[in-house]
């Protein structure tokens, strides 16, 4: 990810999670914008400053017959709770 | 259900990098997604956590 930030710009370089645990995707989204809060591996102390978004949260750009084809059954399977949960958690680590 | 973001046109004309998850959302499924709303998957991964 680092290369590919260097590669071709961090403002123009944006991060979309299609997984749904908030545990994971709390470390991932926290690691490719402010460094790994562990401080290991090679993006310790390595902010790149990477907006992340779950796909969820995109929904109003896809074309409907695509969300409709490849997003309409998974959003089906997950509870609201958790989809807010997860929207909201994506908000929150971009803006602090 | 709508989760609209505050920000407008995040995938338009930009760079994206895409993980999936095997079990919840495939990478490629995202990468449709991506592709169709004008943005440039640069880099894909589908993970298991499990």
């Amino acid at each position: 990810m680092r290369n590919l930030a260097e590669e071709h710009g961090a403002d123009q370089l944006v991060l979309v999670f299609g997984l749904n645990e908030p545990g994971n995707l709390r470390i991932m989204a926290t690691t490719f914008k402010e460094g790994d809060p562990g401080y290991a591996g090679v993006l310790g102390g390595v902010a790149l400053g990477l907006p992340s978004y779950h796909i969820f949260e995109l929904k109003d750009e896809i074309p409907a017959d695509v969300w409709e084809q490849e997003m309409a059954f998974k959003e089906l399977e997950l509870e609201d709770e958790l989809i807010e949960q997860i929207c909201a958690l994506m908000r929150e680590i971009r803006e602090r | 259900m709508t989760n609209k973001t505050a920000e407008a046109k995040v995938l338009e004309g930009k760079k994206v990098a895409v993980f999936g998850e095997r079990d919840d959302v495939a990478g490629l499924a995202v990468r449709n997604c991506v592709t169709a709303a004008g943005g440039e998957v640069v880099y894909e991964t589908t993970s298991c956590f499990v």
